[in-house]
């Protein structure tokens, strides 16, 4: 799924030059859950921009499903996250002048779903996250965890195989923080690859494998042999493989 | 995304601010409404204008007499100079070649008698051809024939103003009216004419209420008591000279002007105007109104369009994160560009709108509390609307170029 080489993103200022990614060799197999930890300026957030197409690796190689993202132009990443990832943020990062609906069919918006099955397919997803009764709010309505929940939403909309997560449950309460790893469990079981950075050991615990870093080196990658489970309502899980099953 | 998607987008985010939004579009209200309301007059004006000019026609001179005392009069008539007479139009008519009608113009004023009432009116004496030349037209009766223009009939032509005002609704064909001593008959009655606005410079009197004679009657048959010299300088007021068509209209006023100095030994004691030249000339003036109107829109255009740069450029600052947001989930930079465009464009759009229906507000209040005409030309609208457009488009594109150059990682963490 995921396979890098060499993966390099080095930031230059001046005279000197900051090695935030270097020389990377990751191989993540489909269905995959991965967590990503390591001390503040680890590399890891830059890492998993770079995953995201968000960011363009100054060297090595970097390739998801079989597409080169190190050779994408900038119409081709933005084609790329659009349709291919969905992203997780630590602060929801939902835009605060529109309700939760308009949210979630952002993603849609820049793939061109005509508005009608736009608005069903936001709704549906909201109502899949628990939020069926609140996608005419506005975020500042939500609690944080309904919130991420949103995010989650949107980040699930258009289908993407791969989720990427930075810092998911870091502006969250453990037990909050916990229902959102319950849903990223959810999703993993049903097939999707997760890539989630965190600095909570007892949320990577709830991973498959855990790839620690430290200046912009893997220090070391760990399986987890008996994942932390979290635990959700069974409706939830059975709504959310509904509504990514009504998707496919 | 489509644009249909990107004009609602743009509409929210202007909407999210909208004393904000408003006090950005006043810019482009003002220069709008300006550019309307200004063309408005000057196009009102010019239309009056050609108006007056298909009155007076484009193949027109007027000579016209004037009036001269004191010593400029002693010293005339001590050169043996006559003022405007009978001879010098037909002197202009045998002498120019160029000349299709010269008609003699004799104006008075006196009371006279109908049979029921005394208005005071102008008695107009005119020679054969007074109708061509003047573009004149009777609406009741006849004008004057030829054979009483060279008798001095007794005959007359109310303007259409007097003959309802004597005769109200009696026909006025066959009555007769009296002026001092004499009785005219009623031939005919012109066709309202109303009077001029005197946006020529030309000067028209009201010919509703003029009372037409031939001019031989008036020059034999009226009577008159001259109290000074002055008064008996001028034996005309005016030629109308109308000509052929091929010939240099200006050529033809300089030649006449020479002919008629020649006649009245060099005594500055005439006019001429011709009124094409007055409208090229007034016309002119109006360009230079124009431009001057154009600059001034142009520079508040110009105010208005960094206006809504720097609108911009604070909402794209403001915005930094949504960008960052909107490029994580697929925006690309072109979805970005459009986005900030379209914001702009519709402040612009919805700020040349309003400035277009002030402009024609403004206009029409000009006209009802100055009387002047105002004209607001289509395609003075359209130019406004386009170019208030452009406005947009034009200072929009550097807020949204650096908003779709803004790198996606660092937008996202922006606080």
């Amino acid at each position: 799924m995921i396979k890098t080489a060499q993966l390099q993103r080095y930031f230059r200022s001046g005279e000197s030059c900051v090695k935030a990614v270097d020389g990377l060799d990751i191989d993540i197999a489909a269905g995959e859950f991965i967590a990503v930890m390591g001390p503040s300026g680890s590399g890891k957030s830059t890492l998993l921009y770079v995953l995201g197409a968000m960011d363009r690796p100054t060297g090595g190689q970097i390739s998801i499903n079989g597409k080169r993202l190190d050779l994408m132009d900038d119409q081709e990443c933005s084609d790329f996250r659009n349709r291919e990832l969905g992203f997780v943020f630590q602060s929801f990062h939902l835009l605060p002048r529109m309700t939760l609906v308009r949210n979630v069919e952002l993603p849609m918006l820049y793939a061109q779903v005509e508005a009608a099955k736009r608005h069903a397919r936001a709704v549906m997803m909201l109502q899949a996250v628990g939020l069926g009764d609140r996608f005419d709010h506005f975020p500042a309505e939500l609690s944080g965890g309904q919130c991420q929940r949103a995010a989650i939403a949107r980040a699930l909309v258009n289908s993407p195989a791969l989720l990427l997560a930075d810092e998911p449950t870091g502006n969250l309460d453990s037990k909050t923080g916990l229902e959102i790893i319950g849903i990223f469990q959810a999703l993993n079981r049903q097939g999707m690859t997760i890539v989630m950075v965190t600095h909570d050991e007892n949320m990577a615990r709830h991973a498959g494998r855990i790839i620690r870093m430290r200046d912009g080196l893997i220090e070391r990658i760990e399986t987890v042999s008996k994942p932390l489970q979290a635990v959700l309502p069974a409706e939830v899980e059975t709504s959310l493989r509904e509504v990514r099953h009504a998707a496919c | 995304m489509q644009l249909a998607e990107q004009v609602q987008t743009g509409f929210t985010g202007l909407l999210d601010h909208p004393f904000r939004t408003f006090l950005t579009m006043l810019g482009i209200i003002f220069g709008v409404g300006a550019v309307i309301a200004m063309v408005s007059i000057g196009a009102g004006a010019e239309r009056e204008a050609l108006e007056e000019l298909k009155k007076f026609g484009d193949s027109s001179i007027r000579v016209s007499s004037v009036e001269i005392q004191g010593e400029r009069l002693a010293e005339a008539l001590k050169k043996q100079a006559r003022g405007l007479r009978m001879t010098d139009v037909a002197c202009l008519a045998s002498a120019c070649p160029f000349i299709d009608l010269a008609v003699a113009e004799k104006i008075d004023e006196y009371s006279f008698y109908s049979l029921n009432s005394e208005p005071l009116a102008k008695i107009i004496g005119v020679g054969p051809g007074f109708l061509q030349a003047s573009r004149f037209e009777t609406e009741r009766g006849r004008f004057f024939s030829d054979e009483e223009q060279q008798s001095a009939a007794l005959v007359t032509v109310l303007g259409a103003g007097v003959a309802s005002e004597v005769f109200g609704l009696v026909e006025p064909v066959g009555q007769v009216i009296q002026i001092e001593r004499i009785r005219l008959r009623v031939i005919g009655v012109m066709k309202p004419q109303g009077s001029g606005s005197g946006k020529l410079a030309i000067k028209r009197r009201d010919h509703d209420r003029d009372v037409y004679i031939p001019v031989k009657t008036s020059l034999q048959r009226l009577e008159r008591w001259p109290v000074e010299d002055k008064d008996l300088y001028h034996e005309i007021n005016s030629i109308w000279i109308e000509v052929k068509e091929g010939y240099d209209l200006l050529a033809a006023r300089d030649r006449v002007a020479t002919i008629l100095k020649r006649r009245h030994s060099d005594v500055d004691d005439f006019e001429i105007q011709v009124p094409l030249e007055i409208l090229q000339q007034s016309q002119k003036t109006q360009n230079l109104f124009n431009l001057v109107m154009a600059l001034i829109a142009g520079i508040s255009l110009l105010v208005g369009g960094i206006g809504i740069m720097n609108i911009m450029l604070a909402s794209v600052n403001e915005r930094t994160r949504e960008i960052g947001v909107r490029r994580a989930l697929g925006a690309s930079k072109r979805d970005i560009v459009v986005q900030f465009l379209v914001e702009a464009s519709l402040i612009s759009i919805l700020g040349g709108l309003i400035g277009i229906f002030a402009g024609i507000g403004i206009s029409w209040l000009i006209a009802l509390y100055t009387g002047w005409t105002t004209a607001i030309p289509i395609s003075s609208v359209l130019i406004a609307f386009l170019v208030s457009i452009s406005v947009g488009i034009i200072f929009g594109s550097f807020p949204a170029a650096k908003a779709s150059a803004l790198d996606p990682v660092k937008a996202l963490r922006y606080e």
